[in-house]
C-alpha cells in the first residue's frame, strides 16, 4: 500500500486533521519528540487505498544563524554582520522532531504539507520538505490548502492538492535574513556601546534593535511627545436650554461651535440676550442607521478584542489560534473582510441556533436570509474569521473570544440598526442653534452585539415657526484637551496604516518593546515610553535618518509582497535592503555620540570611552 | 500748488470716499512733485493716483488719520453708518484652537495624532470640526477697534498682509468696540505696511494669542 507522510504545523492541528480525515479512528504512535505524536489511518487518495501518517513540527523547524566565526558578540566588528555568511540549522530542542520526520520520510513515497496557509506556514513547509527530501530525494511533494479545520475544508484540500509556493517561502527567507543581519548588527553595536557609556544603569541590559520594533516604539514616543507639547486653550460658547412639557430639558448647541476669543463670544452673547426669543426654523426628520460590523479580519479582531474584551493582541491571537486548531473558528490570520460567494453562510448560522443566548437571533437571520456586510480587502487566501463549529464547552477568555467571533459573525450577517433622527434648528436674534434626538425603531444587529451602544433621546414635538423663550441662555467656558496616549488598539491602527509588520506580527512587536522596557503601560492601559526607549528614539532621530519612522520598514514589507506575487526577485530585494541598512548602520556608528547625548538627558552624564573602548564599540 | 492739493483732496473724497489729514496730503504732493523727473509736468490724474498709492502703503497710525467716532470701546452698542477707511494690523481665526493653527503654519502638524482605533463612522474626532471666524485688529489711525467676521466674508483670510487697507461701509453695529461685519460691509483696497508685515506674521500672531 502507498504510504503518505502528512505534516502539520503543530501537534494540535495534526490531531484535529487526523481526526477529521479518519472519522475519529486514527491510531496514535510515539515519535522521537514527546510533544509531536504520529497519527495513522487509512485513506483513499489518488484512487487508491493509502496509509496516512500525520505528524507535526512546532512552528519553524530551522533557524537562520551566522557561522561560528561571527556568532560570539566580540568575535567581529558588527558591520561585518551585513555580509557574513549565514545558514539554516535545526536548533537543539527541535532535533527530535527532525529525527521523527527523517525516519517517517524514509518509509513514505509522498509528502503532504499541512502547515498553516500563510507566509510563515509556507516557509515552514519548505523546511519540512528540505528535511524529508534530504533523506528521500525522489519523494513527491504536495501542499494542502485550507482555511479551517472542518470536514468539508479538509476534504476539499486533499482533493485539490497543489505544489507548494516557493515565492511566498522566499519572501520569508528574505525577511528572516534581514531581521537577523539588521537585528544582530544594531543590537550588538548599541548594547556594547551603551553598556560602557552608562554602566550604572545599563551594564546588564540587552538593548535590542529590530526594524519593526523601532518604528513601533517610534509611534509611542511620537504620541507621548504630542501629548507633552500640547498647550490647552480656553474657549467659550453659547448654550441654550429649553424646558420640556413633562420634565427635564433639552440643550441646543451653537452652530458656531466654540470660539477661542472671549471678546468675540461676549459680543455675540450680548447680541443674543438682547432679544432672547427663539424661533423654530426647521424640524427635520430623517432615517438614520447604525451599521452592523464588517466581516472580521485579523487587525479588527485584535483591535476589537483589545478595546471591547480588554484582552491584548498577543493573548487574543494565541487564543484564536487554539480555537482554530480545535476546529471552532476559521483561520484567524487573514486580511480578507469579504465573504466568498461559495461559502455556505446558512449552514454556519444553523449551527448556532441552539445556543441559549444567541440561538434565537441566529434563527431570525435564517428566516430573512443572511446578508453579510463585506469590506473591500482580500488576501486571496483565507475568508474572514468566522465560527466553523458550535460549542458551549469553553471557559474563561477562550469562551469570550469564541463568543465574540460568533456574535460578530451573526451581527455581520444580520441588518443595520434603524432609527429616526430629528433635528430642530432654532434662531435667536439671528444666531443659530440646534438640538437633535434619536428614536430607535429597530435594534436589529444590536440585539446580538453588546459591544456597540446606541441610545435614543426623544425630543419634544416642535412646530416650525413656533416661538418660545428658552429656560437659559449661557455663555460657558471650556478648555481644549491633549490627544490621548495610545491604546494597544490605536498602536495597531498606526502599524497597519504605515505597513509595519503584517497582521500576523503586530502583536509580537508590541510585546517585544514591552519586554525590553522601551515602553510601559499606564494604569488605564495606555502606552508611555520608558527613559531608554525615549532616549534611543531621540538619539537616532537626532542623526536625521528617522530609524524610528516607518518608511524604511514599510518599503521592505512592500517588497516582500512583490516577492510573494512573483513580481520581484528575492536576491535583488535582499541585496538592495542590505545595502540600505548597511549605509544607515555605518552612519549611525559615526554619529553614535548623539545617542549618548540623548540618553544622558535621562540617565545623567555619560562615561568617557577610552580609545580602546571606542575601537571595540564601533 | 494749493489748488493742486485741494483738487487731489476733492478727487480722493469723491472717487475714493477717502479723507486724509491735510498736512500729510500737502507733504505727499510736495514729495511727488520733487521726485518727478519726466520731460513734461505731472498731470493731475497722475498725482491723484500716486497719492492714493502712497496712502495704501502708509501707516495710518503715523499720519494720525481718524474717521471713527471716539469711545466706541466704551459703548455697549453703537450703530455705525457711512464709510470708514481702516488699516488691518493683524488677523486671527478664533474659530479653531491656536495651537493647531500654529502647528500647521510651522509645518509641524502630524496626521498620526488623528489616528485612533475607533471606526470612522462612530469616531468622535479628537477635535470637533472648526468653523472659521476671523477677528481683525484694525485702526483708523487714532482709534483701535476690532472687526468680527459675523457672517462669512470671502474677500478676507488669515494670510492677508498686515497693513492692508479696507473700507467698511453701510449700516453696521459695533458692540464693545467690535464691528459685526458681513460680506457687503467690507471691501479690500490693498496696500500694506512693511513694519506690520514683518511683526504680525500668522506665526507670531498665533504665538501671542496662545
Ligand atoms: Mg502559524
Amino acid at each position: 500500500m502507498v504510504r503518505i507522510l502528512n505534516v502539520a504545523e503543530k501537534n494540535d492541528a495534526a490531531k484535529t486533521l487526523a481526526g477529521l480525515m479518519s472519522g475519529g479512528r486514527s491510531r496514535k504512535r510515539e515519535g522521537f519528540s514527546k510533544f509531536n505524536k504520529i497519527y495513522e489511518f487509512d485513506y483513499n487518495l489518488f484512487n487508491q487505498n493509502c496509509t496516512m501518517s500525520m505528524t507535526s513540527v512546532s512552528g519553524h523547524l530551522l533557524g537562520c544563524e551566522f557561522e561560528a566565526s561571527h556568532r560570539k558578540w566580540h568575535s567581529c566588528n558588527p558591520v561585518s554582520l551585513f555580509d557574513a555568511p549565514i545558514h539554516k540549522t535545526c536548533p537543539e530542542n527541535y532535533k527530535d522532531i527532525k529525527r521523527t520526520l527523517e525516519r517517517e520520510a524514509r518509509g513514505c513515497e509522498i509528502l503532504v504539507v499541512w502547515t498553516d496557509c500563510d507566509r510563515e506556514g509556507e516557509n515552514i513547509g519548505f523546511e519540512v520538505i528540505q528535511v524529508c527530501t534530504a533523506v528521500k530525494p525522489n519523494m513527491r511533494v504536495y501542499r494542502a490548502r485550507f482555511s479551517e479545520m472542518t470536514p468539508g475544508a479538509v476534504t476539499r484540500a486533499i482533493a485539490n492538492l497543489q505544489p507548494p509556493d516557493k515565492n511566498v517561502s522566499d519572501a520569508v527567507d528574505v525577511r528572516q535574513e534581514l531581521d537577523l543581519r539588521i537585528g544582530a548588527s544594531f543590537t550588538r553595536f548599541q548594547t556594547m556601546r551603551l553598556q560602557k557609556v552608562f554602566p550604572n544603569v545599563l551594564a546588564d541590559q540587552l538593548i535590542s534593535y529590530g526594524s519593526c520594533q523601532f518604528p513601533t516604539l517610534g509611534f509611542v514616543v511620537e504620541r507621548y511627545k504630542q501629548v507633552q507639547a500640547f498647550i490647552p486653550e480656553p474657549f467659550w460658547k453659547i448654550k441654550v436650554s429649553h424646558d420640556l412639557q413633562d420634565d427635564g430639558f433639552i440643550e441646543f448647541s451653537w452652530r458656531r461651535g466654540r470660539l477661542f476669543d472671549y471678546e468675540a463670544c461676549l459680543v455675540l452673547y450680548e447680541h443674543v440676550i438682547e432679544n432672547p426669543l427663539a424661533t423654530v426654523l426647521e424640524v427635520k426628520k430623517k432615517p438614520k442607521s447604525k451599521w452592523r460590523p464588517v466581516a472580521l479580519d485579523t487587525v479588527e479582531l485584535e483591535k476589537l478584542a483589545s478595546r471591547k474584551l480588554r484582552i491584548n493582541a498577543k493573548e487574543t491571537m494565541k487564543i484564536a489560534e487554539k480555537l482554530y486548531t480545535q476546529g471552532f473558528i476559521s483561520y484567524p490570520r487573514t486580511e480578507t473582510n469579504i465573504f466568498p460567494k461559495d461559502l455556505n453562510l446558512r449552514n454556519l448560522i444553523q449551527q448556532q441556533v441552539n445556543d441559549q443566548d444567541w440561538g434565537e437571533f441566529a434563527g431570525h437571520i435564517l428566516e430573512d436570509g443572511p446578508n453579510p456586510r463585506n469590506g473591500n480587502k482580500t488576501d486571496q487566501a483565507h475568508p474572514p474569521i468566522h465560527p466553523t463549529k458550535y460549542t458551549n464547552g469553553l471557559q474563561g477568555n477562550e469562551k469570550r473570544v469564541y463568543e465574540f467571533v460568533v456574535r460578530h459573525f451573526l451581527a455581520c450577517c444580520s441588518k443595520d440598526a434603524q432609527g429616526q433622527e430629528t433635528t430642530v434648528d432654532i434662531s435667536i436674534n439671528d444666531e443659530y442653534f440646534s438640538a437633535s434626538g434619536l428614536m430607535i425603531i429597530a435594534r436589529n444587529y444590536l440585539d446580538v452585539y453588546p459591544y456597540d451602544k446606541w441610545t435614543g433621546k426623544i425630543l419634544p414635538t416642535m412646530e416650525e415657526g413656533a416661538q418660545f423663550t428658552p429656560r437659559t441662555i449661557e455663555m460657558n467656558q471650556g478648555e481644549t484637551s491633549a490627544p490621548s496616549l495610545l491604546t494597544e488598539a490605536d498602536l495597531i491602527s498606526l502599524m497597519d496604516k504605515h505597513g509595519i509588520g503584517t497582521d500576523a506580527t503586530h502583536a509580537e512587536h508590541i510585546e517585544t518593546i514591552k519586554a525590553r522596557l522601551y515602553v510601559g503601560l499606564t494604569n488605564d492601559q495606555k502606552f508611555i515610553p520608558g527613559e531608554l526607549g525615549m532616549g534611543l528614539v531621540e538619539g537616532y532621530d537626532a542623526m536625521g535618518f528617522h530609524m524610528s519612522k516607518p518608511h524604511l520598514r514599510a518599503e521592505l514589507e512592500n517588497d516582500l509582497k512583490l516577492i510573494c506575487e512573483g513580481k520581484k526577485n528575492r536576491d535583488v530585494v535582499l541585496a538592495d535592503q542590505i545595502r540600505k541598512y548597511k549605509e544607515v548602520f555605518v552612519e549611525a556608528c559615526t554619529q553614535a555620540e548623539k545617542i549618548d547625548t540623548a540618553l544622558a538627558e535621562h540617565f545623567g552624564a555619560p562615561q568617557q570611552l577610552s580609545n580602546q573602548d571606542l575601537l571595540q564599540a564601533t | 500748488m494749493l489748488s493742486l492739493v485741494s483738487s487731489v483732496r476733492q478727487w480722493l473724497l469723491q472717487q475714493r470716499k477717502l479723507k486724509v489729514p491735510d498736512d500729510w496730503l500737502e507733504a505727499c504732493v510736495d514729495w511727488i512733485q520733487s521726485e518727478h523727473q519726466g520731460p513734461g509736468p505731472l498731470r493731475t490724474s497722475d498725482v491723484n493716483s500716486l497719492v492714493y498709492e502712497q496712502w495704501l502703503v502708509c501707516d495710518l497710525r503715523e499720519i494720525e488719520a481718524s474717521c471713527l467716532p471716539a469711545n466706541l470701546k466704551q459703548q455697549t452698542k453703537v450703530p455705525l453708518s457711512g464709510i470708514f477707511n481702516l488699516q488691518i494690523n493683524s488677523v486671527v481665526d478664533v474659530g479653531a484652537p491656536f495651537y493647531g493653527q500654529l502647528q500647521k503654519v510651522r509645518g509641524t502638524d502630524n496626521a498620526n495624532v488623528e489616528v485612533t482605533a475607533t471606526q470612522a463612522t462612530q469616531a468622535a474626532r479628537w477635535e470637533p470640526k472648526p468653523s472659521r471666524m476671523l477677528m481683525l485688529s484694525v485702526t483708523d489711525g487714532t482709534h483701535d477697534v476690532k472687526i468680527m467676521e459675523y457672517r462669512p466674508i470671502q474677500c478676507l483670510d488669515v494670510n492677508i498682509t498686515p497693513g492692508t487697507k479696507i473700507q467698511v461701509s453701510g449700516n453696521v453695529f459695533c458692540r464693545l468696540g467690535v464691528i459685526m461685519a458681513q460680506s457687503q460691509n467690507i471691501k479690500v483696497l490693498g496696500g500694506e505696511v512693511d513694519s506690520l508685515a514683518e511683526t504680525n506674521t500668522p506665526e507670531s500672531v498665533l504665538t501671542n494669542a496662545l
